[in-house]
């Protein structure tokens, strides 16, 4: 059974950080979140954030008012926000239910999300990326 | 087929809203709709813990005559909101408009009713006295008749 004590990681990728959103969130959790990801953005100096929804299960008004008010807070620091993995149940709901995640950009893929921040996909035709790294050997 | 919920914290809530979408299902609700119940449920329950005082959620199957579907109860012994036309549009509580800034404090954007109401094919508010509650209706097949 998930409950809702679980800490979310926060994940830095070059610039950007990246925050999997997941489990099931009490305020505090949120507060501890917001609190989390303003400060590795101050220390990192993170120029985006990207909040993947994916591991959500449902959205209600409450998880709508987090992540929007997380997106205000990162962009008071000049820092870009985007959502992505929202899916389609859940976005119908959000529809619905006559909410919107305003002043949120979004992305359908944590793919696409990359691609909007200028992260490149890695160049076709590689089979094993470890390969390519001078003196690395299997472990088998 | 009745799952009754007491609401005194947060990880409350997240139960009653699992066993609503696990009820919806049993009864026969698609993955979406089932969602949708389980927001109901979420919203009418984070109400309890933000206004109300002693309060559970009760998810059952309707009974006939009452068509196919699940229905949502939502009581508590909180005093009655002040202007419940006013607490079901987006953006207010029942005492006035919501301050943006006070969003996190809050927990939420003043949409909860509202959203209920929109996912909801019935919707009842019964005032006091000494209990308030809410009812909620998801029909399986018939569509929405909307009373506050």
């Amino acid at each position: 059974m998930i409950q809702g004590t679980a800490r979310i990681p926060i994940i830095r990728l070059w610039s950007l950080l990246l925050v999997p959103v997941q489990g099931e969130l009490t305020d505090t959790h949120a507060e501890q979140l917001r609190h989390d990801v303003l400060a590795e953005i101050h220390a990192a100096g993170s120029s985006g954030l990207i909040l993947d929804v994916t591991g959500l299960w449902m959205m209600d008004s409450h998880m709508c008012a987090v992540l929007t008010g997380l997106a205000q807070a990162t962009a008071l620091m000049g820092t870009r926000t985007i959502v992505c993995g929202i899916n389609a149940d859940t976005a119908i709901t959000i529809q619905s239910m006559g909410l919107e995640l305003r002043g949120v950009r979004t992305a359908l893929t944590l793919e696409q999300a990359l691609l909007a921040f200028g992260v490149q996909p890695p160049p076709d035709g590689i089979d094993d990326p470890l390969d390519e790294i001078a003196g690395f050997e299997h472990s088998t | 087929m009745t799952e009754r919920t007491l609401i005194r914290e947060a990880l409350d809530v997240f139960t009653a809203r699992r066993r609503a979408r696990q009820l919806a299902v049993a009864v026969g609700f698609a993955p979406a709709p089932s969602l949708e119940i389980a927001i109901v449920v979420s919203e009418l329950g984070t109400n309890i813990l933000k206004y109300g005082v002693r309060g559970e959620i009760v998810v059952s199957r309707t009974t006939p005559p009452v068509p196919m579907g699940v229905e949502v109860v939502a009581e508590d012994e909180g005093p009655p909101i002040a202007d419940i036309e006013l607490a079901v549009r987006d953006g207010y509580g029942d005492r006035g408009p919501i301050d943006a800034d006070q969003w996190l404090g809050r927990g939420g954007i003043g949409a909860g009713l509202g959203a209920v109401i929109r996912l909801s094919d019935s919707f009842e508010y019964h005032p006091g006295p000494g209990k308030k509650f809410f009812r909620a209706i998801r029909y399986l097949h018939t569509r929405r008749v909307v009373r506050v």
